[in-house]
């Protein structure tokens, strides 16, 4: 379920994002006007849809990752190296959080130029989508170790890389 | 000096074992700045500006546009229409493979949904026409790569929004080499054909032309308005990424009837999660940047280059073979990152061409992705035919020769290969 919700934000992100493109080419090409509110929402999409889909590709477990060689370990082995994987993916999210929280508050004078939109609107989802991280990070490990006690690997090898561009 | 070889031993360490390549950019970046006792906020700083981009709106709809037309039965007309023009030669399949991840190139911006979608249908039915798998699975790999050096290209999108270089210019820069490449596959392709006595398909007919013609004209309207719109400079890449979105989409669901709403959904979540994944390592990568030029580590690359007088020539030698070690052992995107901040404060000093330094490493993603132990196209390949990825990369060598002999020819002919294209239009 709430997978579906993730999913449905992520496609209303993208879905955004053409739509608003879209509707600067018209402007531009066929109205022979601008949107100059366009720019601003568009690079504040592109950051939701950067961080939130991160999140999501986190949970997913799509993020690009190269698991040819820890998928050769024995398992016990497997196991040690996914949890550390998990801890530095932890330390990175929480640095997203305590300094993306520090500097969404330090930018709640700012405003942007053309929207006035309060500048930790667009710095706010650094912090949560870290936070969110942790939490999902976590849920993977509590998993992973049911897994483990079951003789299952974390990084199973039939499967290769993550999709890449 | 030293500094440098723990920060790459970590990256490359880190990333060997398993940790996604976004978290191994930014945990070793963070590592390394907390100490030298910088302030973290700069972190965030780096992560936010890493994608606050304008020119990197493109990433997104150049992949959905890719994903659409994956979905959208697109592939097969095309394929129908390569078979056409080229499937009477000898080895015929091998050169439609060719030619339709060309055509293919053209539009989508990712070699990776290129692979998949030509691959899903070339590699069975050369397979049952009697090429040997290992040789099919090997040229539908390494002609996707021109999925990256043909314009429209993401990896290209990523890299000029990175070095702050026209996104438009570097598309130009790729047209040659990416002309070049695909006409010395389908070269290669034909010899070993011969040799093998390979079949030709029915031979070349205007009627099978013009009607085959007609099937794709309207998915091959899409590289002539997005391409044409870019280097004619009437649109900026990101509109056109715009227009290629929504002709997609009209196309597939007018035109052909081949993509319900259902799927078209589908296709917006699958390209917002893979954008999600690229543009976080893209996020990271300027983390990673930062703390690069921060320590100075790029001063052990620009130190012996003023002090031996590198020429050019030898300095991109240098930086390929970089790439191409790196890019084995890791994939474009990770290579691209931890290379390009180390070598391009140098190729400055030496007056190197932005464009042909970009190219340089593009033709290298390349080549990386044909490489073992990681290359995401052989790894598709090879499961689409069975076939194991030594025996596959086996039969790649006289492709990956091409891609060197391209690979070359950019180092040695900047001016006519990358920057004449960019100059006569005037980008």
């Amino acid at each position: 379920m709430l997978d579906r919700i993730f999913e449905f934000i992520c496609a209303v992100l993208m879905a955004g994002v053409v739509l608003i493109t879209t509707a600067t080419i018209v402007f531009r090409y066929i109205l022979q006007s601008s949107l100059p509110w366009s720019y601003e929402v568009l690079l504040g999409l592109m950051v939701y849809l950067t961080f939130f889909s991160g999140y999501v590709a986190l949970r997913q477990g799509a993020h690009l990752r190269i698991d040819v060689v820890v998928g050769r370990l024995p398992l016990r082995a497997q196991m040690a190296v996914y949890l550390i994987n998990q801890l530095v993916v932890i330390g990175v999210s929480l640095v997203m959080v305590i300094w993306g929280t520090e500097q969404t508050i330090n930018y709640s004078d700012r405003f942007s130029l053309m929207l006035n939109i309060p500048q930790p609107v667009f710095y706010a989802v650094i912090p949560l989508a870290g936070a969110a991280m942790i939490i999902e990070c976590l849920r993977q490990c509590m998993e992973a170790i049911r897994g483990f006690q079951q003789g299952k690997a974390p990084y199973s090898p039939e499967r290769q890389e993550g999709e890449q561009v | 000096m030293t500094t440098l070889v723990l920060i790459l031993s970590l990256l490359l360490g880190s990333i060997g074992l398993g940790l996604p390549i976004a978290f191994a950019l930014a945990a070793v970046s963070i590592g390394a700045l907390m100490f030298t006792g910088a302030d973290m906020s700069i972190v965030v700083q780096r992560l936010y500006e890493g994608t606050n981009s304008f020119p990197l709106l493109a990433v997104p709809l150049f992949i959905l546009a890719g994903t659409i037309m994956n979905h959208g039965g697109i592939s097969t007309r095309l394929m129908n229409f390569a078979r056409a023009l080229v499937g009477s030669m000898r080895g015929g399949l091998a050169a439609v493979n060719v030619v339709t991840s060309m055509f293919f190139a053209g539009m989508s911006g990712t070699s990776m949904s290129d692979t998949a979608a030509v691959g899903g249908v070339m590699i069975p039915q050369m397979i049952k026409r009697g090429y040997s798998p290992a040789f099919t699975a090997a040229i539908t790999a390494s002609s996707s790569t021109i999925g990256v050096i043909i314009p429209p290209s993401v990896p290209m999108v990523i890299l000029a929004a990175y070095m702050g270089i026209s996104t438009g210019a570097l598309f130009a820069a790729g047209i040659i080499s990416g002309l070049l490449l695909g006409l010395g596959l389908i070269f290669v392709g034909w010899i070993v054909s011969v040799k093998r006595q390979y079949p030709a398909e029915e031979p070349f007919t205007f009627r099978q032309a013009t009607s085959s013609f007609l099937s794709a004209a309207p998915a091959l309207v899409m590289p002539l308005i997005v391409l044409g719109g870019i280097l004619g400079g009437i649109f900026t890449p990101t509109e056109a990424s715009g227009i290629a979105v929504v002709y997609g989409i009209v196309i597939a669901l007018v035109v052909y009837r081949s993509l319900s709403f259902a799927k078209l959904y589908q296709c917006f979540v699958e390209s917002a999660v893979l954008t999600g994944a690229v543009m976080l390592v893209t996020a990271t990568a300027h983390v990673l940047g930062f703390t690069f030029t921060y320590l100075a580590l790029a001063d052990a690359v620009l130190e012996p280059v003023s002090q031996m007088e590198f020429g050019p020539v030898m300095l991109l030698v240098v930086l390929a073979a970089f790439l191409i070690v790196v890019g084995t052992f890791l994939d474009g995107i990770a290579m691209m990152f931890i290379v390009v901040p180390l070598f391009l404060p140098a190729t400055q000093l030496v007056g190197i061409d932005p464009l042909q330094f970009a190219m340089v490493v593009m033709i290298c993603w390349g080549i990386g992705q044909q490489t073992p132990p990681v290359g995401a196209a052989l790894f598709i390949t090879s499961v689409i035919a069975r076939v194991d990825v030594l025996r596959i990369t086996y039969a790649n060598l006289p492709f990956i020769a091409v891609m060197f002999i391209v690979l070359a020819l950019v180092i040695l002919l900047p001016e006519w290969i990358v920057l004449s294209m960019p100059r006569w239009l005037g980008l």
